[in-house]
């Protein structure tokens, strides 16, 4: 996290200097600090087994593709039939178990245009649907099967 | 060439970017119900904003803005779902018939 900080503060700054450096290591070791302490975030989530990370940059290129074509997809309903769409509004449960992995579920969710995570309860999400075809299957998308494979992986270490 | 070529492309990006702007702002006309416009709202946030940022970083070439572009990718793709979720769940805990507005069902 501190190395992660560190490297924000030299993008945002602009350049590698002395002044740059030293205040950026000054900042980036309160900021975590504050993190660690106060606001009780776990460091280990970003150095993993490299397996790990490597499933993570495969989900998020998954997620952009994803968003792309759904983007498209409600584009055409916007051009072609605005009017005829059914909405929808899908409870679903999960077998996801950690509060991180249904976040970044429902953060997925809601990313891809066409459906919205509206709440999350009891380990079910209730997810709002713009038109009825692109609520189908949404209780075992290729995102939940990911993240299922991550968390397995997740809970034998 | 490749200067070009990448010119061409990032502008390509850019002008497909700002016509999904104008389908989003389209959509949020189209649409008659708050939940069915936050879809419309959320194509601009996704491919809108992927496809502008695209050109952009295509137009400037690998540089200290490019990778600040990139940052602005990871922190509006981090808030803009939060903030969707709380105008959702806000609308369906306080209309009490949403039964009528759409469909609700359970799997």
């Amino acid at each position: 996290m501190f190395l992660l900080f560190f490297l924000l503060w030299l993008l945002l700054s602009g350049g590698v200097s002395l002044h740059a450096c030293l205040w950026g290591l000054a900042v980036s070791a309160l900021l975590t600090w504050f993190c660690r302490r106060v606001l009780g975030y776990d460091w280990r989530i970003f150095c993993g087994h490299p397996a790990r990370i490597w499933a993570l940059i495969r989900y998020f290129a998954h997620l952009v593709a994803e968003m792309l074509k759904a983007g498209l997809m409600v584009m055409k309903i916007i051009y072609v039939h605005p009017k005829k769409i059914t909405p929808k509004l899908v409870w679903f449960r999960t077998p996801l178990q950690t509060d991180r992995h249904k976040a970044m579920l429902s953060d997925s969710i809601t990313l891809t245009a066409g459906t919205i995570t509206v709440r999350s309860q009891d380990g079910r999400l209730l997810v709002h649907a713009l038109d009825a075809p692109l609520a189908e299957g949404i209780e075992d998308t290729a995102f939940q099967q990911q993240l299922e494979k991550m968390e397995g992986t997740q809970w034998r270490r | 060439m490749i200067e070009h070529l990448a010119t061409g492309a990032g502008l390509a990006f850019f002008l497909f970017g700002l016509f999904v702007f104008f389908s989003a702002v389209l959509g949020l006309f189209r649409f008659d119900y708050v939940l069915n416009r936050m879809h419309a709202a959320a194509v601009g946030d996704s491919l809108g904003i992927f496809c502008v940022l695209i050109g952009l970083m295509l137009l400037h070439g690998w540089s200290l803005s490019a990778a600040k572009t990139l940052l602005i990718f990871v922190f509006l793709w981090l808030t803009s779902p939060v903030a969707s979720h709380l105008v959702a769940e806000m609308e369906v805990a306080t209309v009490p018939d949403i039964h009528k507005e759409c469909e609700v069902e359970e799997r």
